[in-house]
């Protein structure tokens, strides 16, 4: 039966080429502007360690004295937090894993006495400071080596963890752990190779660009007041003190470092919130954390992306008004369709004469409006593709985001097949209550 | 004269597909007025004057490694091969670069009182060597720029008695004016106002004190060092990009040249989001009109060849060309009508939730009107084909196939 209903539709199409064409045409193009959109805006906002989002938490302290309050986040918490307090707080054993974290960098001179091909010319890098368990935390593996050992957390030593890409490019990619890079006229030992690692958004450090790439080196946070190494972050501060030298800017209230933790259980949750109360407390007898909005809030990967719009005003805009614009092209069709299947009218009047039922008439129609939504979804997806080839070259950072994966594919054909039905029904219905006799007298 | 009611009389046997076109018009004023209002306010945005010689500035970052580098004899000795080089006009080492993305910003107030009662104005904070202005290439609207003994050379930031400020910060901190000779106060001793520019732009293009700025002669002395360099014209700034590095390490090879841009591209990669933005929205709007002329011209040939045998039958009754043209073209814009007092009221829901969901500005009122002058244009150019074909429908078809 559907063999027939297809040969029907192929028929009905070729008899309307214009009109079918119009009607192809606004469902690939309402289905590409918004696929385009779509897409942008979901792997902007999509979970990107889904196997742990829930269990890392992004602490923010607010240890604002008496005044105007932080007002450039909506609950008056600064981004970062203090060196003061990222020390104190990693104090506490309750976490099961925890990590400083700061955006550095340092000038690589490469040694003349390895062979390679960058010769001897000194470059730039940027370098994060974290502690031992930021690979666990964040399931970055290891190619050769590990990552040092916890004394060095308390008892800094010069040692670095690289990724692949930069020991192609320092050691032709052998194993270097135990080899020596001179990082700033100073040498670091390797001690391990973690394979190139690049979420999106970049979400552990959703505050010097979402979408940079990471950094390809790593050293211990602890090396901080040993090699007084410079922030290449954000610096906010909201107190008027002199910060003049480098132990000065650890003492202060500027908010530079960042502090992550790992927590499994609600539980150990709850046994670590009490902790920073107690914490807090404790400072504000010290005379900090004066301020009415004072105190300490975690925020899981998903609520940290959102509370930093990762999803941009922009993106969001875009995705109400290519809905809009999908909505118009539906319309669009359900007119045209309306005119289509009235011109066929009397065809249809001498089929229900014949004997053919309404639901067969209905069904019939409902063929001929899925294959031009598999048409027009087809039309869509390809030129889905080349408004994300546009959407590339319009937004440099956005280079690893736009792509279109399966579910993606899947979801612009469902919307192509669910729209042109939905745009079909009514028409079809209306065909299908056509009187036989009106049509039968005037033929 | 006008057959309005024939036209509304049969439009009512058509309910629905006459609803379908104007809610398609309607939605498509509201999408169109709306992207246009986001892309005239980008616009207005990107193309605001910095106050600077953009053209011709470019900028780099030294970063010196080893032992025994001397950080004031080396930026002094840099600035100065700089300034004798060929097709450079003027050099100076800066703290932060317009229009960058990165900036170094405080709060100031009129007075010590007003500062301590959190009565703040924000400000960018610039600080550079006596070329300073004259590298960017601003313009002093009053007082004096600074002198080479006035320059501190220094590790940490030193006390200094005198700032240049924006128009724009002085008529912030001092709306009643004469901020020339006047204090300026940020927690430690006070600074006196010595000279007024006419604009500097910030580094950051989103920020609402983009504009105000202030201006220290202060020479920071650190291993990262940034430089702006103001060349003789833009084909000169663009030959420099790549020479530049060359003449710095060969003057001293203990350090990496980074950051080496023009001031145009950070100007491009800052406003990058707000021109993108605009290209999508021209498309969307564009696209979004077409398909709806298309649709439009769509049914009305459908319509039309509907209506062959009733066309030609009031041809035969005497109707003109001119008559049957006239018919569809005003059965067009009674339901242009009727779709935009809809898609005004569309349009303006719409405009309210941008504006408190996402902090736009109002849409201008005048957008309204030429929003539906040229619908009405774009409504009347679709159905001009299929209503010249109308009414070119011989009388004689009326007496066909009876």
């Amino acid at each position: 039966m559907f063999a027939y209903y297809f040969k029907l539709s192929w028929l009905g199409i070729k008899r309307t080429p214009m009109l079918t064409a119009l009607m192809v045409i606004a469902i690939g193009l309402g289905i590409g502007v918004s696929m385009t959109v779509l897409t942008v805006n979901y792997l902007m906002g999509k979970d990107p360690i889904p196997a742990k989002s829930h269990q890392l938490y992004h602490l923010q302290l607010n240890a604002m004295g008496k005044g105007p309050e932080w007002n450039y986040t909506a609950d008056g918490y600064p981004w970062q937090v203090t060196y003061q307090d990222v020390q104190n707080v990693h104090r506490s054993e309750i976490p099961t894993r925890k990590t400083r974290s700061l955006a550095t960098g340092v000038t690589i001179v490469p040694d003349n006495t390895i062979p390679n091909e960058t010769g001897a010319t000194p470059f730039l890098e940027s370098t994060r400071a974290i502690d031992r368990d930021f690979f666990a935390m964040f399931d970055i593996n290891f190619i050769f080596g590990e990552s040092w050992n916890k004394q060095v957390d308390i008892d800094a030593e010069n040692v670095a963890v690289i990724n692949k890409e930069l020991n192609e490019k320092l050691f032709k990619g052998e194993n270097s752990i135990g080899k020596q890079i001179k990082l700033n006229a100073i040498l670091y030992t390797i001690v391990g190779v973690i394979e190139n690692w690049q979420p999106t958004p970049r979400f552990y450090d959703l505050n010097n660009g979402n979408f940079n790439s990471t950094e390809r080196l790593f050293i211990p946070f602890s090396l901080l007041p040993i090699h007084e190494l410079p922030s290449w972050g954000n610096n906010q501060g909201w107190k008027t003190e002199t910060v003049n030298t480098y132990q000065d800017k650890l003492r202060s209230e500027t908010t530079w470092n960042q502090y992550w933790v790992e927590i499994t259980s609600r539980d150990q949750l709850a046994q670590y919130k009490e902790w920073l109360a107690g914490y807090i407390s404790q400072q504000k007898k010290l005379g900090r954390f004066q301020s009415k909005k004072a105190g300490a809030t975690l925020r899981n990967v998903n609520q940290w992306m959102e509370y930093n719009h990762v999803v941009s005003n922009d993106s969001s805009i875009l995705v109400g008004l290519s809905f809009m614009f999908l909505a118009v092209c539906i319309i669009n069709t359900i007119g045209l369709l309306l005119a289509k299947f009235l011109k066929r009218a009397p065809e249809v009047g001498v089929r229900r004469a014949l004997g053919a039922s309404r639901k067969a008439i209905f069904i019939q129609h409902l063929v001929d409006v899925t294959l031009i939504g598999l048409m027009g979804g087809l039309l869509g997806l390809a030129l889905g593709q080349l408004g994300l080839v546009g959407v590339k070259n319009l937004y440099s950072s956005y280079s690893q985001l736009v792509y279109m994966d399966t579910s993606l594919i899947i979801a612009a054909i469902a919307i192509s097949l669910g729209s042109s039905l939905l745009a079909g029904l009514y028409p079809a219905w209306l065909i299908c209550r056509t009187n036989p006799s009106v049509y039968l007298k005037t033929q | 004269m006008f057959e309005v009611r024939p036209i509304l009389s049969a439009l009512s046997r058509h309910k629905s597909s006459t609803l379908l076109i104007v809610l398609q018009i309607a939605i498509t004023f509201a999408v169109v007025i709306n992207s246009t209002s986001i892309i005239q306010q980008r616009v207005e945005m990107m193309n605001r004057q910095s106050g600077i010689a953009e053209e011709q500035l470019i900028t780099l970052n030294v970063n010196a490694f080893g032992k025994n580098y001397d950080f004031e004899s080396n930026i002094r000795a840099d600035i100065q091969m700089l300034r004798n080089t060929p097709g450079i006009v003027d050099a100076s080492p800066v703290n932060q670069v317009p229009l960058s993305g990165s900036s170094d910003s405080m709060m100031v107030a009129a007075s010590q009182e007003k500062f301590d009662n959190f009565e703040r104005v924000g400000t960018g904070v610039f600080s550079g060597d006596s070329h300073m202005l004259a590298t960017l290439g601003v313009e002093l609207v009053e007082g004096r720029g600074f002198t080479e003994d006035e320059v501190a050379y220094s590790a940490d930031r030193p006390e200094v008695n005198s700032v240049i400020v924006t128009r724009s910060l002085a008529a912030k901190v001092f709306p009643q004016g004469n901020a020339l000779g006047k204090s300026l106060f940020y927690g430690s001793s006070p600074v006196t106002i010595i000279g007024i520019v006419s604009k500097v732009s910030g580094s950051i293009v989103h920020e609402p004190i983009f504009e105000q700025n202030l201006i220290f002669a202060y020479v920071r002395l650190a291993a990262f060092k940034r430089i702006l360099i103001k060349a003789d014209n833009q084909s000169t700034a663009d030959k420099l990009l790549g020479e530049v590095e060359d003449l710095l390490i060969q003057r001293n090879p203990d350090r990496v040249i980074s950051g080496i841009t023009s001031i145009k591209e950070l100007k491009a990669n800052s406003y990058s989001s707000d021109s993108a933005m605009t290209t999508i929205l021209c498309c969307v709007a564009v696209l979004l009109v077409l398909i709806t002329a298309l649709g439009l011209v769509g049914i009305v040939s459908f319509n039309v060849n509907q209506r062959v045998k009733q066309i030609g039958t009031r041809r035969a009754l005497g109707a003109r060309k001119i008559d049957i043209l006239r018919y569809f073209l005003t059965e067009n814009i009674l339901i242009t009508s009727l779709g935009l007092t809809i898609g005004i009221a569309m349009t303006m829901t719409f405009n309210i939730y941008l504006v408190e969901q996402f902090n736009l500005q109002p849409i201008s009122w005048y957008m309204i009107p030429v929003g539906m002058l040229i619908m009405f244009a774009i409504g009347i150019l679709s159905v001009w084909m299929p209503a010249q074909k109308a009414s070119r429908i011989s009388p004689a078809v009326a007496t066909q196939s009876l």
